[in-house]
């Protein structure tokens, strides 16, 4: 059976205006992601990673070529047609967790699920099974001051799982972490990868994460300089 | 999403309190100042309610404490068919009594003392048109001259009971008893013998100041006003009680929209801080926000989110402002010579105030962050 392709960029480039300069950040990109990928996408700063990921996660739309997640065009889709995209089908993971302090972190993970129409008992029941899978159900009444970098980083990855997307986006997921607890991070993820087929796409300037990825992206300048599959 | 608002906005638990007292503070000055009219519009309809039939006075004066009425209409009223009685009535304001001077102004609420001079009868329990009860000693007597009856407000302020003596002006007399009606304003009041106040503020002979007609029947009051306008001419002016209260009701509701325009203001200046605080949390919640977009919020869910907060402060302070409202009014009830009337509408009208107030000073920062792009939230890193 042939994969299932989940995004599909087509010789994607996107400008950006700063001030009255025109700066392209990405150009001419190509690329298909399939589910169940793992892909590392790794570049030094300024490269454009950040801005594909933006691409890949319905946060942006391209200036020119085409993008297309769950064969949805990001060109047709206004602002709330984004938002439901991300809502269905994408979860994000970022560098500094991104939690939010007053919350603990069982409401943390249910927050992306509050506009939808999901009852309370069930998004409880999703949001303690997901805290159970990344290993921290025990601090789940506690808040983000009390958990430590790996604590919150689970807990972060659990938010990005609760509404089931079929694509979680990483940005620099272990950037803030030590290399044992960004060990155990990666296999955490790598494990929802393989038990929940969900495509995982990391962006990161840490080589040593090329060894989680079934599909390795150099990035250089805006464009796909290399690409490395195993 | 109302507990996420509700815990959003404790994370600044001063900040959010003080838009919430901001609030209640407007509601406050609203409820109070409005309550102080409403409560004078009350007493003034008690007193004119007092007040039963028809009032004849003289068409040139301002009222009838001013005008000089001929007596002898009296005799044309009587024979009128539908008119009980007709009474000649002075009435003056003192100038002093037991030598302290007393202050002048009709409309003023305290320390003015009307003197009522008419004509008693034996049964008579009515005194100028002014429905009362005797509550110590007897009424006059008709003729009777040096004896005076005294309404409660004088005999509590003055400590003046019956068998005392009280010089009014420059003459003394006695008081042989104490009456009570159902308005304040008349209950400082002095009744005598008609010619005996004639004498003492040298009114005109075979002149009054107005004479107070009562009907056999008083729902006809508006028909008779009529009339009684046709019968004595343009030289007269007829006024009933209904009447007078109508365009009383009228100067009363504008001077309520007034003062509660005057009270809005403070509110508008709630809503500007409330706007500013919100402004400020929003600004604050920068990235947040943009993980809330990030994660499927649409800017539909990001306006409602801001709006429930802006409007549980306004809530909060319009109960806080009516509490407050209520318990100061509450308080004063009794140490004012006004009684601060809250009616249920008032209550409400302030209560709906307050949220809609929070409502409206959500709306701007709640579009600002719905317009938050997630992108430049999340670079902020």
């Amino acid at each position: 059976m042939p994969k299932k392709k989940v995004i599909e960029m087509k010789n994607v480039c996107k400008e950006y205006t700063m001030g009255k300069v025109k700066v392209k950040a990405l150009c001419g990109v190509t690329l298909d992601v399939y589910e169940g990928d793992f892909i590392v996408i790794i570049g030094p700063s300024g490269s454009g990673k950040s801005t594909m990921l933006h691409l890949m996660g319905a946060l942006d739309k391209p200036s020119s070529g085409k993008v297309f997640i769950n064969g949805k065009d990001l060109q047709t889709l206004d602002d709330w047609g984004l938002a439901m995209l991300r809502r269905k089908f994408i979860g994000f993971v970022f560098q500094s967790f991104h939690l939010i302090p007053t919350l603990n972190a069982l409401e943390n993970v249910m927050l992306p699920l509050e506009p939808t129409k999901i009852d309370d008992i069930e998004k409880i029941k999703r949001a303690k099974e997901l805290l159970k899978i990344v290993g921290v159900e025990h601090r789940m009444f506690h808040k983000p001051t009390e958990l430590s970098g790996g604590e919150s980083q689970r807990v972060a990855i659990a938010r990005a799982l609760i509404n089931d997307p079929k694509i979680v986006l990483a940005d620099e997921p272990t950037g803030n972490l030590d290399s044992k607890t960004t060990m155990q991070i990666m296999d955490t993820l790598q494990k929802m990868n393989k038990e929940k087929n969900k495509t995982f796409i990391i962006v990161t300037h840490d080589l040593s994460l090329t060894k989680y990825g079934n599909r390795i992206l150099y990035i250089k300048d805006g464009l796909i300089d290399k690409m490395e599959e195993r | 999403m109302f507990k996420t608002a509700l815990m959003n906005l404790q994370r600044k638990k001063l900040r959010t309190f003080l838009s919430v007292g901001m609030i209640a503070v407007g509601v406050l000055a609203i409820i109070l100042m409005t309550a102080l009219a409403d409560g004078l519009f009350l007493e003034i309809k008690n007193t004119i309610s007092q007040v039963q039939g028809i009032i004849v006075f003289e068409r040139s004066a301002y009222g009838p404490i001013y005008a000089q009425t001929d007596e002898k209409i009296v005799y044309e009223l009587r024979r009128m068919p539908g008119i009980k009685k007709a009474t000649p009535v002075i009435t003056a304001l003192t100038r002093s009594i037991d030598g302290k001077e007393t202050p002048l102004g009709s409309m003023s609420m305290t320390g003015t003392i009307r003197l009522f001079g008419t004509v008693f009868e034996k049964s008579g329990q009515t005194v100028g048109g002014v429905t009362g009860e005797i509550l110590k000693g007897r009424n006059l007597q008709p003729g009777e001259k040096g004896s005076v009856v005294i309404g409660e407000g004088i005999s509590d302020d003055y400590r003046k009971f019956v068998g005392n003596k009280i010089k009014i002006n420059d003459k003394q007399f006695v008081i042989v008893g104490v009456y009570r009606t159902g308005s304040k304003l008349f209950n400082y009041g002095i009744l005598m013998d008609i010619d005996e106040l004639r004498d003492l503020i040298s009114f005109p002979k075979n002149k009054v100041t107005q004479i107070s007609v009562e009907l056999e029947n008083p729902e006809n009051s508006e028909k008779m006003a009529k009339l009684i306008k046709f019968k004595l001419g343009d030289n007269y002016r007829v006024v009933s009680s209904s009447q007078f209260t109508e365009s009383l009701s009228g100067v009363l509701g504008n001077i309520r929209l007034l003062v509660m325009a005057v009270a809005s203001i403070a509110s508008l200046v709630a809503a500007v801080g409330i706007l500013n605080t919100m402004l400020m949390s929003v600004m604050e919640r920068y990235k947040e926000i943009g993980i809330l977009k990030a994660s499927g919020w649409t800017n539909g869910t990001i306006i409602k989110m801001i709006l429930y907060e802006s409007t549980i402060i306004g809530v909060f302070g319009g109960v806080l402002g009516l509490m407050f409202g209520v318990l100061i009014a509450d308080y004063l009830y009794g140490k004012i010579p006004v009684r601060l009337y809250i009616s249920p509408a008032l209550a409400i009208e302030s209560f709906l105030f307050a949220v809609l107030i929070g409502l409206f000073a959500g709306l701007y920062p709640a579009w600002k962050a719905s317009k938050f792009d997630p992108i430049e939230a999340l670079r902020a890193e």
